[in-house]
Parts: C-alpha cells; structure tokens; sequence
C-alpha cells in the first residue's frame, strides 16, 4: 500500500469575513483512517468542506490526491463524502435518490440498479427499506444511506463527518466494521467525530484541531509519547504506598497523588508523574533501596480523551 | 453485479443527465404537485368556461396569452428554476451534488435541462387543454395558432427559466427581484416605444413571434416585424443567461451558513 500523503494542506487558511475558519495550517494525512477531532469552531467542517471541494482556501493550498479539490471532477471521482447533516430530499427513495446519484457519479444508467443494491447491502440497510420514501427513516437508516452515497463511485478517499450519529451500539459496531474494511482495501479514510472513544479504536492517526489551528497530528501512539515527555498519570499497587509517594517525592518525580488504597485495590495509587522518562529509568532502583514490593503498574493516559484535553488545554 | 470502480467513465453526460432527470422527475412528480397542478387547472377552466362566450376570440385569447402565456408560465419559471439550486442550498442537500465527479458548471447546466424539461412537458399539456377548452368554446382558428404557440412557448420557457435560474443563483430573494426585473424590464422598458431599449425586453420578442398569427395580431395590435430577429434574442438571451449563471455558481461557493447571512 502507498504511504504517500493522500490529503496535503500547505499554509491552508480560510477566512469567513473577518471570522477565520482556519488559520495557516500544513498537515499530511495518509492512507488507512484518521481521526479529526476538535471542539466545536475548531474548523473541522471547514476543512471538511475544502477538502471535499465544496469551499475553497482564502489562503495557502490544499491538495488531494495531488490535485486542488474545488471544481475538479478528476479529485471528486475519488472522494465519497457523508455529511453530518441529517437532510435528505424526504419524499424521494433510497433506491431512486441513490441510482440518481450513481449516475451523476458516472456509473451507467444500465449497471446503476445492481450497483446501488449491492450498495444497500454493503451498508445493512435491510431490503424491507429500499422503497421507502426517506422521510420515513429513523436516523440510523439515513445515516446508512448517507453512508451508501458516499460509497457510489468506489473512493479512494472517504470522509465522514460524524458517521455514528443516530445510530444504535450493534449499528456503529456495523459501521465500524464496515470503515477497517474500506480502509484495509486501501481506501483511506477521514472520520470526523466528537464521539473519542470510537475514534480511539478505530483510527490509529489523529489530526487534532483547536480555533482553526492544528495542534496535534500522527499516531496515537506518538502523540501519547509525546505527553509522556511532559507528564503521566499512573496507577500502581504496592507494599507500602504512603512510603512511595514519599520517594518519588524526594526524587523529585511527583506531581501529586490520590490514594485508591481499599479493599479492592490494595495497595492502590494514581500517580501524577512529573518526568515519566526519569521515573521509568529511576524506578527499579528506587524500588530495591526502600525495599518496596510493585504490585501492579499501569497508564491511566490510554484514551483519546486524555490525548484531546490535554492538548487542548 | 456492480460497476467495476476503474472503468467509471472521465466524461459521461448522457448518464448524468439520466441521473439528473431521474432526481429532478421523482421530485417533481408527487401527489402534492399534481393536486396542486390539478386544483390551478380546474380553476383556470372553470373561469374560462364561466367568463368566455361561445366563438369569442379575443375573450378566449386575453385568458390563453394575456394571462397564462405572459404571466402564468413566466411565474412558474421563476418559481421552478429560480429555486433549483436555492432550495438545494436551503435544503442543504447541494453537498450530495456538488461532491459528485462533474464540473460546476455542468452540474448546474443538468439541473436546468432537467428543470426547463419538466416545465416544457407540463406547459405542453396546460397548452394542449387549453386548446381543448377553446375548442369547446368554438373560437375559431385554433389550428393554425397551436403549433406557432408551442413553437413561442417552448422558446420563451428556455429563456425566461435561464433567466430565472440565474436570478436565483443571485440572491435568495430571487422571487422579488424577478417581479422586479418584470415589471421594470419588461413591463417598463419593454413599453417605451419612442428607442431601441425597448429590445431590452424578452417578453417583446414574445409578442414578435405571437404576432405571426393573424388572430393574436388582431386583438393585441403586436408588430409582427423582424421574427428571425426575436427568435435568436430569444436564442441569444437563453444562452447569456446560462453562461452568466454557469460561471456564477463555478466561482461561488453556497452554503446554508452563508444563505442565512445574506
């Protein structure tokens, strides 16, 4: 699979008026998923929108595929994009409002109809719905058929801007499922979502957004790295825990402490680590001059969540 | 089977106009329409019937050209093609059709054929009844006025829809500024008979090619010079006001954020 940058923003600004939108940002996304994430105003629908050629930079340059997305039928061919809105034109079919757009996508009036039911099939929306009008569907069905839209002309590049809205625990689970396997057939692709925990697991790249800015992007796993140079949050079991937090404050490697010690957490602690790189190479030897036995040791950083407040902050 | 994805065609007009069509006929097409369509119709007749005397020309003619032909079908045009791209904006539905693989400008020239398609298919059938209804009321002269009413209509509903479409990709208020622009261009300057800017008015050359009948000359006193002359302003207005339209919407970003603002 190619690892060269699938969407590629340069200096990308975006003015509303006076308002900015977005303000000077370069960033590469890849192939497989990425998550977007950021509060609400931090530009994520605003890239959204230059990225899917519905709006254009004031400003800077951003690219897909190489190409600038606006007016460009050779970028849009390879971009299939579920909005978050929920409108749909209510009193058309599925199945009609679908094969109409697979045509204007370009698939042949005669080949449209089983296209667009494989489609159907591919997103789970039973068959009972296909001839119903949309106005009659609950928003789980309109966010599958939001999905099959976007699914018409085989993208290369799929962006959704929150594709879990609506729907129940076994549907996101559907979805999901759906994305990985998109994405492990090389299409990559660009979830926005508020929802951390889903992006969490399913998006191993993270761009994180804040007042049109990019303050985060790369891997999870990078970007936990890179907090744990500053600071972490521990738990850990031990033998004597009043005689650790004191150690680690000698050591000068403790921010502060709550103790979690009960019956079902013996021994316990949350630790806010001041120097995690200091503390993981000082730690077996504190442990072996103050005699004290390590139960269990653990990071309470693993979530998106952690990522995004602390890098909002 | 669905389509192989690596032989989506680069350049395939015929298939988006079928996608278009579909969209625009499934739109178009609902109960509500042909209620509505049915309750205007029966209205127009029932008057007609109750207002026209039997073998009454000019009666028959003043509901027939003065009110459905001059103000009826320009109306609807503005109504219909004025808010084809509008209402998608305010339906926020445009992303759906902006993100397919076609040129601005292409999509918005679709949802005009297929929009001025559809008004040319139901005028054709309004004209065709209300023929009908002067043939019950045994006006005279019928036949030979049909077929140089269609080929007006047909023509006139291309340029005043072009018109429309491109005063709707203006403003959201494109309904005012159409009444506007009628009853200053058309009305207004359409009537200065004293210069030339008289040209200015679309419904002019209307009347030009209307006034190849000698009924219609007879009871409206329309000059009949210059019928090549109308039909290519015809013709030539239709084609300037795509153009303008086209290059409107390739240049100018709409979106629902921006249409509540205006």
């Amino acid at each position: 699979m190619s690892t060269a940058p699938v969407i590629q923003a340069t200096e990308l600004s975006r003015w509303y008026g006076i308002v900015m939108g977005l303000n000077n940002i370069s960033f590469d996304i890849g192939p497989g998923l990425t998550g977007l994430v950021g509060p609400n105003g931090a530009g994520k629908s605003t890239l959204i929108k230059i990225i899917t050629g519905q709006l254009r930079s004031s400003d800077g340059e951003l690219t897909v595929f190489g190409l600038r997305p606006w007016n460009n039928p050779d970028v849009l061919r390879e971009i299939g994009f579920c909005p978050e809105d929920d409108a749909l034109p209510d009193h058309l079919r599925a199945r009609t409002w679908l094969r109409g757009l697979a045509m204007l996508s370009g698939i042949a009036p005669s080949a449209a109809p089983e296209h667009v039911d494989a489609i159907l099939d591919r997103v789970k929306l039973e068959r009972v719905h296909w001839e119903k009008p949309l106005g009659q569907f609950s928003k789980g069905m309109r966010q599958r058929v939001k999905l099959a839209q976007a699914l018409l002309h085989h993208p290369r590049l799929l962006v959704l801007d929150e594709p879990m809205n609506g729907l129940d625990p076994m549907g996101r689970q559907e979805v999901q499922s759906i994305l990985k396997q998109l994405a492990a057939e090389g299409t990559a692709v660009l979830i926005s979502s508020h929802i951390l925990h889903e992006l969490e697991t399913l998006c191993p790249e993270i761009l994180i957004l804040n007042w049109g800015r990019v303050i985060a992007s790369g891997s999870q796993l990078a970007l936990q790295r890179r907090l744990q140079g500053v600071e972490a949050n521990l738990h850990v079991r031990c033998s004597d825990p009043a005689r650790f937090t004191r150690v680690l404050f000698e050591a000068d490697l403790l921010l502060g402490f709550d103790s979690t010690d009960t019956a079902d957490d013996e021994g316990g602690l949350n630790l806010r680590i001041k120097n995690p790189n200091r503390f993981s190479e000082s730690l077996v030897d504190l442990l072996t001059e103050h005699d004290i036995a390590l139960h269990e040791l653990r990071s309470r950083d693993r979530s998106l969540q952690d990522i995004f407040e602390k890098m909002t902050e | 089977m669905s389509q192989d994805p690596s032989k989506l065609p680069t350049f395939y007009f015929g298939s988006a106009l079928r996608g278009m069509w579909a969209l625009v006929w499934a739109q178009r097409c609902t109960t509500g329409t042909f209620i509505r369509l049915g309750l205007a119709g029966a209205a127009v007749a029932f008057l007609m019937l109750l207002t026209v005397r039997s073998g009454n020309e000019q009666g028959w003619l003043g509901w027939v050209v003065g009110f459905y032909f001059q103000f009826l079908i320009p109306l609807t045009c503005l109504n219909v093609c004025g808010s084809m791209m509008r209402a998608e904006v305010q339906a926020n539905t445009l992303s759906f059709l902006c993100t397919r693989p076609l040129h601005r400008h292409t999509l918005f020239l679709l949802q005009y054929i297929c929009h001025v398609g559809w008004l040319q298919l139901m005028f054709l059938v309004c004209t065709l009844a209300l023929f009908t209804l002067g043939g019950v009321k045994q006006v005279e002269g019928l036949g030979g006025l049909l077929p140089m009413m269609l080929f007006t209509q047909i023509l006139a509903i291309f340029a005043w829809s072009a018109l429309a479409a491109l005063l709707g990709l203006v403003h959201q208020r494109f309904v005012v500024i159409g009444i506007l622009y009628w009853l200053v261009v058309e009305m207004g300057l359409g009537m200065v008979e004293s210069s030339n800017i008289n040209q200015l008015s679309i419904l002019r050359h209307v009347h030009t090619l209307m006034a190849q009948n000698e009924i219609v000359v007879s009871v409206f006193k329309w000059s009949a010079e210059a019928p090549l002359t109308a039909g290519l302003v015809l013709g030539g207005a239709t084609i300037f006001f795509l153009a303008a339209a086209s290059a409107l919407f390739t240049f100018r970003e709409y979106l629902p954020s921006q249409e509540a603002g205006q």
